[in-house]
């Protein structure tokens, strides 16, 4: 009976010695799990996340039909993070483009974003606006938006590069080069813009000498070069002159032809209205049944630069 | 007599200072020339007629009086050109000439006009002609830092210039940077302002215009008024440049 009561006072003392072993290892856990949650609170609350910086490097593209508009995210903290872009109407401040997302990109990087086919309206003038984002704070919009441009549905092929220089009609014996002058608004007729073009010669040229001149003249755009305006005249040997605006013809003379493309900005709705814009002109002389050709080009700035000349003006 | 102007544009915009701030781009005479003179006259461009002679063809050149009384149009020191170059009939000057040159002087006009000044004008001074840099024949000289406006109020007309130094001699010189030495030849940079350093007179052509404006003193303006070669009326700071324009265009703005 000794031996039994003994044997059940011995397990008795190892069930007690496993229970406070069990509650040590239990506590011992759960400090160690109170320990561990609490460290990683105090350490979340311990760093600030501050706003990401305002966007810089501010651009816009035409690459294709639609713009794309460029911006860089910039984070003290480092990290990931996008620029949100909002496109507004100009005139009435309807907003096109709310918080419109460029892709997520590392600190000091581009974050751009194309603007989708359709969403912009011809004839519309638009603004933009842009704030960073990291994911938990914004940062604050740019104060001046980057740029305005007016929507076009219709793109220009041309090539947006500065006009080629005064053009030889080559090999023609008389030195005659096409001339075309810079668009500018027009102080003999109020409304228009006006583009100026001659054949000059440095001898004196046949009396019988068939001229022609096809002008076209363009405005800038977002979207490239858009044609607004051609004349296509002649001067013909009996002097008579044909075309939307007619040129002035001195046959046999030094300059025995100069022309104008013009187009009434005002009547098309675009008075007070800044572009640049950009004359071609394709020439032809003919003597002697020979026929000589050139090309000149000139513009008053870049297709997708502030623009230069305004419309209305009362020159 | 000779007119040479520099090669290369100057990008000191000094010489323009002293009548920048007497002029704002507009419609009237004061917009193109500094009101800072005693009397001011019109230069009228000649129109052309053609003639047909034994050596081909010539180009006469013809006063607007004479389009006048082709037109039955009375000349006025504001008459627009388009105005002269049609008649009642409906019959355009065209079926006979050219209208006259715009943006320059007719070189025989032009000859006789740097001749009448140049005994106003001291030898040893600078002349300052500050040529349109949209002309095509000024791309070789142009540079995005040379090109000036006269004032703020240029902004947006497409009008920046560049500014040359010149001279004016009253010797034949047959060098080829003389602008004046080919009688018939048109100048490849007809100046829109041109003003000797002291400053006695000034002469502005627009790009656009048919017609040339000096400002200088009684004697001169006389003088030029008087002369036998150019056609020339008076004109008030207050006239109009181009009134024909004016009542086409009423729903215009000044800049």
């Amino acid at each position: 009976m000794r031996g039994k009561s003994s044997g059940r006072g011995g397990g008795d003392k190892l069930r007690r010695a496993a229970r406070i072993l069990g509650f040590v290892i239990a506590l011992v856990c759960a400090l160690t799990l109170i320990g561990i949650y609490s460290g990683t609170a105090l350490g979340t609350s311990q760093v600030q996340n501050a706003a990401p910086d305002t966007p810089s490097n501010l651009a816009t593209e035409f690459p294709q039909a639609e713009p794309v508009l460029h911006a860089t995210f910039s984070d003290l903290n480092g990290g990931q993070g996008q620029v949100l872009y909002m496109v507004y109407d100009l005139s009435t401040g309807g907003i096109v483009l709310q918080d419109a997302p460029g892709p997520s990109v590392a600190s000091g990087s581009d974050s751009p974003y194309t603007i989708p086919t359709g969403t912009l309206v011809d004839g519309v003038t638009y603004k933009w606006t842009a704030r960073s984002f990291d994911g938990s704070a914004y940062s604050a919009a740019t104060t001046e938006p980057d740029f305005v441009a007016t929507s076009d549905s219709s793109t220009s092929s041309l090539s947006p590069t500065s006009g080629s220089g005064v053009q030889a009609a080559t090999a023609n014996p008389w030195g005659c080069l096409l001339d075309a002058d810079q668009p500018h608004a027009s102080a003999h007729q109020k409304k228009f813009i006006a583009a100026h073009s001659q054949v000059a010669c440095t001898s004196l040229p046949p009396g019988g000498m068939w001229i022609k001149q096809d002008q076209n003249l363009y405005r800038s755009s977002y979207t490239g070069w858009r044609f607004v305006a051609e004349n296509v005249s002649y001067c013909t040997s009996r002097n008579h002159s044909s075309g939307q605006d007619a040129p002035v013809c001195r046959p046999g003379d030094y300059v025995p032809m100069e022309a104008w493309v013009h187009w009434n900005c005002v009547d098309a709705g675009f008075k007070n209205q800044w572009y640049n814009y950009r004359q071609e002109d394709s020439g032809e002389i003919r003597s002697g049944g020979v026929s000589y050709f050139a090309y000149d080009a000139a513009q008053s700035g870049d297709w997708n630069a502030n623009g230069t000349v305004k419309c209305g003006l009362y020159l | 007599v000779s007119l040479v102007i520099d090669d290369t544009p100057s990008t000191d915009p000094t010489p323009l200072e002293w009548w920048a701030g007497h002029v704002i781009a507009g419609k009237r005479v004061r917009s193109w020339v500094p009101d800072v003179f005693e009397r001011y006259t019109r230069i009228l461009h000649p129109a052309y007629v053609r003639e047909e002679t034994p050596q081909g063809i010539v180009h006469q050149s013809v006063t607007w009086r004479e389009l006048g009384r082709w037109s039955g149009k009375a000349l006025t020191a504001e008459t627009c050109i388009d105005d002269l170059l049609v008649r009642g009939d409906g019959l355009s000057w065209t079926e006979r000439g050219s209208p006259p040159k715009q943006g320059q002087l007719d070189p025989k006009y032009m000859r006789r006009l740097v001749t009448l000044l140049a005994p106003t004008t001291d030898i040893a001074d600078a002349v300052w002609f500050l040529v349109w840099a949209g002309y095509g024949s000024m791309r070789s000289a142009r540079r995005e830092e040379a090109e000036l406006e006269p004032n703020i109020s240029w902004r947006g007309t497409g009008r920046t210039y560049l500014l040359f130094r010149g001279t004016i001699g009253s010797s034949v010189d047959k060098d080829k940077r003389n602008l004046l030495g080919d009688p018939l030849r048109p100048m490849t940079r007809p100046p829109s302002f041109w003003w000797p350093m002291h400053r006695s007179w000034f002469v502005s052509t627009d790009i656009d215009s048919f017609s040339t404006h000096v400002g200088g003193s009684t004697s001169l303006i006389s003088r030029l008024l008087e002369d036998d070669v150019l056609e020339a009326v008076p004109v008030r700071l207050d006239d109009l440049v181009d009134s024909c324009a004016d009542e086409k265009d009423k729903d215009a703005e000044t800049p």
